[in-house]
């Protein structure tokens, strides 16, 4: 930080008014010499006694209030204290020397003491400043928000806040004793990431979160949130910060379990219509009533559009945090692409137009993709009129099958575009004609992201959007 | 000799519908909703296939696939894993069954599925 000047800022009249009560302090001691030893003329104890005002004025207020008491003494000697040379010039040039010489000498003094004064207040600037840094660290100490440890390079921890001797059962007698050590509170299986925490500690200085968990001495278990860092003013000490997320842990646990009941809950009834249903349509086949095979069929799509919300309720669920697990095999993305026509409406069954292609192989979860081919589809007929004609082709681009699917509907704004594959965004004029969680675009995103492509959209307002997203290419099916 | 499946399931509708299924194409199905004494159940069904749901009350899937694999008379038998679960596929392979089927699924698949546990 660099200071321009140095002492108390105050009003420039206040100044003035300082500098004039100094100088005249000093005129009237000056005078009082003057009467009592009888000296005519200036001499170095008349110069001398106007240097305190100087020093005074610039200590107290800076280089500004110095050089106005410098120029008011100046002045002063000037008129009260040196004869009157002749009636053309005020000063003998003798004197005019030392008037000169008492100025510099004054201007001179003034910037020493303003550096003295800049100096100090520096110091106590910055003792002010680590005062209030350590006041604040303190509350945040003694707050107990979270665990605070300080440990020592060779992994002792030394002293916590009672957040901490809570968190792992330890007394801070036994931390003073430096018996307890990472290795005791961190669980075993985390000694290696513990390890990588010093190694980061010394080339970054400080740590990105790991996620461990802590031992307690009764042995029970807490999941913390870990951070660590090496202080400015200990480099032999760590700092680390412990959040406990056990109970977070848990609600993701139960999150899990949720997901799994709904899941068996969800598919179980599921399985059982779709299997009454095609049992129903196999006994039907040779029969004449085409009423009966039309609305078995009809019941059957709407089955399969409700196996596809589970699937994508149950996609959701998955994708935050932790990776999507693909059930991979070689497929043909061609029929990839039949059986998510197959599982369209059949009052939107006509509006497709797609030419067969040539068997293009790749590696991939057939559920899953034909579920992100679903989405597309489905966002297709949705968003635009009920005959228009929504078409899907696939093509080969450098070892890359690019799928595209195309509508004439009403399109998407420039502002939405970069949005419309994040999770639960919906287009704000959309939300009240049209339905939807605003989740199938960002599932079918991370499921092509999870093969290994990608996806983007193009589109005019009034005219349509192209949604085409890329997977790698099989050379050699396995 | 007619070919003979066991399935296990705790819910009746899909005991049903797997019985309708392999009933009709001439297979000897044989149907538990509790499976918790499995080796004398195969003991006395003698079955050619055995479909077991993933979840069941008061029993571990993997426990008894365990039991059937480690059991002499039984091991040979080969076993289908049938569950809701994202990944049954890889469950199945970690608890020693011969293959999976992912609910919910089209009765093509199932018979697929059958057809080629049978050929193990």
């Amino acid at each position: 930080m660099r200071y321009v000047g140095s002492g108390k800022k105050q009003h420039p009249l206040y100044s003035c008014m300082v500098a004039a009560v100094f100088v005249l302090i000093v005129f009237f001691i000056r005078l009082f010499f003057q009467e009592v030893q009888g000296v005519e003329s200036v001499n170095d104890m008349g110069t001398v006694l106007f240097v305190i005002p100087i020093i005074l004025a610039s200590l107290y207020a800076g280089l500004t209030l110095g050089v106005l008491v410098t120029v008011l003494s100046t002045v002063i000697i000037w008129v009260f204290f040196l004869p009157v040379y002749s009636d053309f010039a005020f000063v003998s040039p003798t004197h005019t020397y030392i008037l000169v010489a008492f100025f510099v000498q004054g201007v001179f003094i003034s910037m020493i003491c303003d550096t003295v004064n800049i100096a100090f207040d520096l110091e106590r600037r910055s003792k002010e400043e680590l005062g209030r840094s350590e006041r604040r660290f303190l509350a945040l100490y003694k707050s107990n928000l979270i665990a605070i440890i300080y440990a020592n390079q060779k992994g002792q921890i030394l002293s916590g806040n009672d957040m901490f001797t809570r968190m792992v059962g330890y007394t801070h007698q036994q931390l003073a004793e430096g018996t307890v050590t990472w290795k005791t509170v961190v669980s075993p299986e985390y000694t290696d990431d513990i390890d990588g925490v010093y190694d980061e500690l010394n080339t970054k200085g400080m740590t990105n979160h790991l996620h461990c968990d802590f031992l307690r001495s009764d042995g029970a278990r807490i999941s913390v949130i870990l951070g660590t860092v090496i202080p400015d003013y200990r480099q032999d000490r760590i700092v680390g910060f412990a959040l406990d997320v056990t109970e977070e842990k848990k609600m993701g646990l139960r999150k899990e379990e949720f997901t799994r009941v709904v899941s068996h809950e969800l598919k179980t009834p599921l399985t059982v219509v779709t299997g009454y249903m095609q049992l129903l349509e196999r006994m039907t086949e040779n029969q004449p009533d085409h009423k009966i095979k039309t609305i078995l069929h009809k019941t059957n799509t709407y089955i399969n559009r409700i196996n596809h919300l589970v699937l994508n309720l149950l996609t959701i669920s998955k994708i935050k945090g932790d990776k999507l697990l693909l059930d991979l095999k070689t497929l043909n993305i061609c029929d990839i692409i039949q059986e998510a026509i197959d599982s369209t409406p059949s009052n939107h069954s006509g509006r497709i137009k797609f030419e067969p292609c040539a068997a293009q192989f790749i590696y991939g979860d057939r559920h899953k993709l034909t579920g992100a081919i679903i989405n597309l589809l489905d966002n297709a007929y949705k968003y635009s009129a009920p005959t228009s004609e929504v078409s899907i082709e696939a093509t080969l681009h450098e070892g890359m099958i690019h799928v595209c699917v195309q509508d004439v509907g009403i399109g998407i704004g420039p502002s939405d575009l970069s949005k419309i594959f994040d999770r639960f965004h919906r287009v704000e004029q959309h939300t009240v004609n049209y339905s939807g969680f605003g989740i199938g675009l960002y599932i079918t995103r991370e499921i092509i992201r999870e093969h290994g492509g990608e996806i983007w959209v193009e589109s005019v307002i009034g005219q349509g959007s192209k949604f085409t997203f890329t997977l790698p290419i099989l050379s050699v099916p396995l | 000799m007619k070919k003979r499946i066991l399935m296990c399931d705790d819910d009746e509708g899909i005991l049903d519908v797997v019985n309708l299924v392999f009933a009709e194409q001439g297979y000897d199905v044989y149907i538990r909703s509790q499976c918790k004494d499995i080796i004398s159940i195969v003991e006395e069904v003698r079955p050619d296939a055995i479909l077991l749901d993933l979840w069941m009350p008061d029993v571990s899937t993997a426990e008894l696939v365990h039991t059937l694999k480690k059991h002499k008379k039984t091991s040979a038998i080969p076993i289908s894993i049938i569950s809701a679960h994202q990944d049954v596929q890889a469950i199945a392979r970690q608890i020693g069954a011969d293959t999976s089927l992912q609910k919910p699924f089209n009765i093509s698949e199932l018979e697929k599925m059958v057809v080629k546990l049978l050929k193990k």
